[in-house]
């Protein structure tokens, strides 16, 4: 029984929460991202690239890609680090 | 690891320069065409894979060593953060380009080559990075 209570509890509350969210959605057909319309409109003016991709990237988003830089960085670092011991462990038994 | 036939090589030593090349254009012109430092350098590496596969990793390490290719790729990385921290001096902030007077440098008409700012530095950067960084995964994969 209580068991029931909570649920239908929170059953309640999570129903409310999505019908207010529901209602902040936006419009049926409207961009998601609104700033997807700004960067096509300014990156021309602002970065003066005709590739407004490059712009995006390396100019509004310069963070992620060095994230994404700093994340190829460490797994070739991990590459490097795994295979080393095995090449060295080769290279002693053919020594042997 | 040793090298394939004479016609694998032929081949190779007839399209390999043009893939490199292909490589270098699409990382120069990441800020004019579709492409960029990565994808370039995505290319460099294949090229570099396709000449292991062909002449061998004796031939491979003797041209391009596996330290001088590791320390390439630091250099590549510490490029693409040298040239974000330039964007603190003068005021600005971290990864902008501090130089927008454009009778400075850069930021000129767009389409030239010699436009928009930074970005021609990062791709030249992000390009040596990926390219040193696929060669020295293909050497580890290679050796074992």
């Amino acid at each position: 029984m209580r068991r029931l209570v909570e649920f239908s509890f929170l059953a309640a509350v999570s129903f409310t929460l999505i019908l207010i969210a529901a209602f902040y959605l936006p419009p049926f057909g409207a961009h998601p991202f609104p700033v997807g319309q700004y960067y096509v409109e300014r990156s021309l003016e602002e970065v003066k690239a005709w590739n407004s991709v490059q712009a995006i990237i390396w100019e509004y988003r310069g963070y992620d890609t060095l994230g994404e830089t700093a994340v190829l960085f460490a797994a070739v670092l991990g590459v490097v680090t795994l295979f080393r011991r095995m090449v060295k462990s080769e290279r002693n038994e053919h020594h042997r | 690891m040793r090298g394939m036939s004479i016609i694998v090589k032929t081949v190779v030593r007839l399209i390999a320069p043009a893939m490199l090349l292909v490589g270098v254009s699409v990382a120069l012109h990441g800020h004019l065409t579709p492409g960029g430092g990565f994808q370039g350098g995505v290319m460099l590496g294949s090229t570099f894979l396709l000449l292991l596969l062909a002449f061998g990793l004796d031939f491979m390490e003797g041209k391009l060593g596996f330290r001088f290719g590791d320390s390439l790729r630091g250099l590549g990385a510490a490029m693409i953060l040298l040239v974000g921290l330039l964007g603190l001096t003068f005021g600005f902030w971290f990864f902008s380009w501090p130089f927008r007077n454009e009778a400075v440098y850069l930021f000129g008409v767009p389409s030239e080559f010699f436009s928009s700012g930074n970005l021609l530095l990062y791709d030249i950067g992000e390009a040596i990075h990926v390219a040193a960084a696929f060669l020295i995964v293909f050497y580890c994969f290679a050796r074992k």
